[in-house]
């Protein structure tokens, strides 16, 4: 994004607030706090993309990924392309744009279930917020949704490819709603005051690459030019790792590698939003905030299970916005586990695809090779479900440092009985719904997806890392805003939260009133 | 090896201004044929000749033009080229190529005397079963347990299938047209006809899988 024109700072100015990191958690949060006239600086570890260079080569991608080296122990989970990003945008850069809301089901599933956690504030709180952000980010979607009747998306439906079709196909035969999805992708040319001019999507599918063109929402063409115009400073190729605190215990000084050198900045406050993995690495790093002792605990990740099958038709599964199809229908058995899971329709990008294939079936030989060659006649479905939060799910360091000089963090994450049991009800429902659409050669993949948890929000200071707000307990000018403070996982995709959070935050320092209308 | 040859038509598209700058010079770069000479950086000469024998096994290529996988391999694991992650059980990944390696080879020359790469198809694909099952190394004391053996080669599978993959020779065998969605500058095509069954008229359409060679023992 262009930054030639952005006001700057002297690093011994003493800023009004550092954000740490500049994707869905600290680039709302920074545009806000800029437009209400304080002096911020975000410091980002990647660089500044140029999107046209951005090329339809999924190796070529890595740019994109934070590819600083994290241990998984207990169910593999894969961190870079799954769902890590660098560079300014962070993660929004590469992430998929599926931007479906959470309910009162999510988000106070221990009222409800008995099991894993309520958020300490009402969902209805955000919905204003979900409705600031989908408008201003630009959200496609159907005109009616068919699970909360009183929404409306700002721009009509992005086009189903094969596999929406065919998932529309499979819903209809097994009697559940489906529609279009919630898509954080124009599908109409767009244009927001203080951001560049959007073109409607051209359905090239590489929303996972980064998009070309700016169709996507990444907060390089929203929320970052709208902070820069408003007079934020952003900081590329920055990695914070230290916090300096006066005799109170308050933070004055971001300390951060530039280059080779160590530089540090003057501040009133800090917003940590560096993602699940980095924002606790960093504070187990510097030893702050932490007498709960519930930072790094609480890991969760998406049940993630996919079902792929084989049509005898052309899928071409790379066409087309990938999850173009939606629904939150959880077919006809009976549910043996608590939260709920949405389903959408995949398409594919070949490597991506292929690495996904000997993972998950395990395929090798000629049978591997004759079965990329169906690449072609494809299609996936799958799922993001909720997962429960467990105390010994947790991010550590471990005893390695890597080239930062901080110890590479260890997240050891297992399945418990509740995740056991959606995947394979979700297994199941995909497999019917596949094998009504037609599909051959059904096969699942378990997987786990995003980062959630980790600096967990609520009430109690003995229980939690944040207030309500996203406020520290122990350090009073600090502040977290991204899925680390998640309290439950929920089923929706985490990014369209973590902006709504992140409006919310900022309006939460501001000392502005929640804006709830009722 | 000369390197798999990428069908005429396929590298028109490449050539085309469907395609980006960029992505063209990627995809260029990636088809130019490897050298033959290859010698290995990051593990010992006898540890790539058991990698080039699993990755015969792992993506079965005609031996007429094929990707030296196992040198793309050893390349990128030099350059340290990692992907973000790796399980806990097992070391960097340098060492876990090297020790995976060394297990397969000890576990051909106690099992059958000989070489894990002298050992016939069926044998070599008997033994990568049994560390794909976990079942490897067997009882014996070795540099990694069942679990890590299981570990490193789910990583070996999914990182030789990515090089295979991206390869222009694959892409087109796969009638993949992702590739030209789109070139330099504004107003990229992008794709209009995105539904079940249709192709548009540009796009390239799927090869037949070419027949691997056999593989004398």
């Amino acid at each position: 994004m262009n930054l030639s024109q952005m006001r700057q700072h002297a690093v011994h100015d003493t800023v009004d607030a550092v954000v740490i990191g500049t994707g869905a958690g600290g680039a709302p949060l920074l545009a806000r706090l800029a437009a209400a006239g304080l002096r911020v600086v975000a410091l980002e570890a990647g660089r500044n993309h140029t999107p046209e260079t951005f090329t339809a080569d999924e190796i070529a991608a890595n740019e994109l990924y934070w590819l600083g080296e994290r241990l998984s122990s207990g169910l593999p989970e894969a961190f870079g392309a799954n769902n890590s990003g660098i560079g300014v945008g962070g993660s929004t850069l590469h992430w998929g744009a599926f931007a479906p809301r959470p309910n009162e089901a999510d988000w106070r599933l221990r009222s409800l279930s008995g099991m894993g956690e309520d958020w300490p504030f009402a969902v209805k709180e955000l919905e204003p917020y979900f409705q600031e952000v989908e408008r201003f980010v630009g959200v496609s979607g159907p005109t009616d949704y068919p699970w909360d009747l009183g929404r409306h998306y700002p721009l009509p439906p992005l086009p189903l490819n094969a596999p929406a079709q065919l998932m529309q196909a499979g819903c209809a035969a097994l009697g559940m709603r489906c529609c279009a999805a919630p898509a954080a992708v124009v599908s109409r040319p767009y244009a927001q005051p203080n951001t560049p001019n959007r073109p409607a999507c051209i359905n090239c599918g590489y929303c996972h690459q980064g998009c070309r063109i700016g169709a996507k929402t990444s907060m390089d063409v929203t929320y970052l030019p709208l902070a820069v115009a408003h007079g934020a400073e952003i900081r590329p190729g920055c990695f914070a790792h230290g916090l300096e605190r006066d005799g109170r215990g308050r933070i004055t000084t971001v300390v951060y590698r530039h280059g080779e050198h160590d530089v540090r900045q003057r501040c009133d406050a800090v917003f940590l939003c560096a993602g699940a993995v980095e924002t606790p690495r960093l504070l187990l790093h510097t030893g702050l905030a932490n007498s709960s002792g519930q930072v790094g605990r609480n890991y969760m990740a998406h049940v993630a299970t996919q079902v792929w099958g084989t049509f005898g038709q052309e899928t071409r599964p790379n066409k087309g916005y990938p999850s173009s199809l939606i629904t939150e229908d959880m077919g006809p058995s009976p549910r043996n586990f608590a939260g709920r899971y949405l389903t959408q329709s995949l398409g594919i990008v070949p490597v991506t695809w292929a690495g996904q294939v000997t993972r998950g079936r395990g395929l090798w030989g000629q049978k591997l090779t004759d079965y990329l060659g169906r690449y072609n006649h494809v299609a996936g479905i799958g799922i993001n479900g909720d997962c429960l939060p467990q105390d010994g799910n947790r991010l550590t360091l471990s005893g390695e440092v890597d080239a930062t000089g901080v110890a590479k963090p260890m997240i050891v994450f297992d399945y418990g009985a509740n995740e056991r049991a959606m995947s394979a009800h979700a297994a199941t429902f995909l497999s019917d719904l596949w094998a009504a659409a037609g599909a051959t050669d059904i096969w699942a993949f378990e997987r786990a997806a995003h980062t959630i948890g980790t600096c967990r929000m609520g009430r109690d200071a003995a229980q939690a890392v944040v207030d309500d707000r996203g406020r520290s307990f122990d350090v009073n000018n600090l502040w977290i805003c991204d899925n680390s403070v998640f309290p439950s996982a929920m089923a929706a995709n985490p990014a369209l939260t973590i902006m709504a959070l992140s409006l919310r935050t900022a309006d939460g320092f501001l000392g502005r009133a929640t804006r709830l209308s009722v | 090896m000369t390197g798999p040859r990428v069908p005429q038509s396929y590298q028109a598209l490449i050539g085309s201004p469907r395609v980006s700058t960029g992505t063209r010079q990627v995809l260029r770069a990636r088809a130019a044929a490897d050298d033959p000479a290859y010698c290995p950086v990051s593990m010992t000469p006898s540890q790539f000749g058991v990698l080039r024998a699993v990755t015969r096994r792992i993506l079965p290529q005609p031996e007429e033009g094929s990707i030296d996988l196992a040198a793309r391999l050893d390349a990128q694991l030099a350059h340290g080229d990692g992907d973000g992650w790796r399980l806990a059980i097992l070391p960097d990944d340098c060492t876990s190529y090297a020790h995976g390696l060394s297990v397969l080879d000890d576990r051909a020359r106690s099992g059958h005397g000989h070489g894990f790469a002298d050992l016939a198809n069926d044998l070599q694909d008997e033994i990568l079963a049994r560390a794909a099952a976990g079942e490897l190394p067997g009882e014996a004391p070795a540099l990694f347990d069942g679990a890590q053996m299981q570990g490193w080669f789910a990583d070996l599978c999914a990182d030789a299938v990515k090089l295979y993959v991206a390869h222009p020779a694959t892409l087109a065998r796969l009638g993949y047209s992702g590739i030209a969605y789109g070139g330099d500058g504004p107003g990229k095509p992008g794709f209009s006809l995105v539904g079940l069954g249709e192709r548009e008229t540009w796009e390239p359409i799927s090869q037949p899988a070419p027949q691997p060679a056999p593989n004398s023992p």
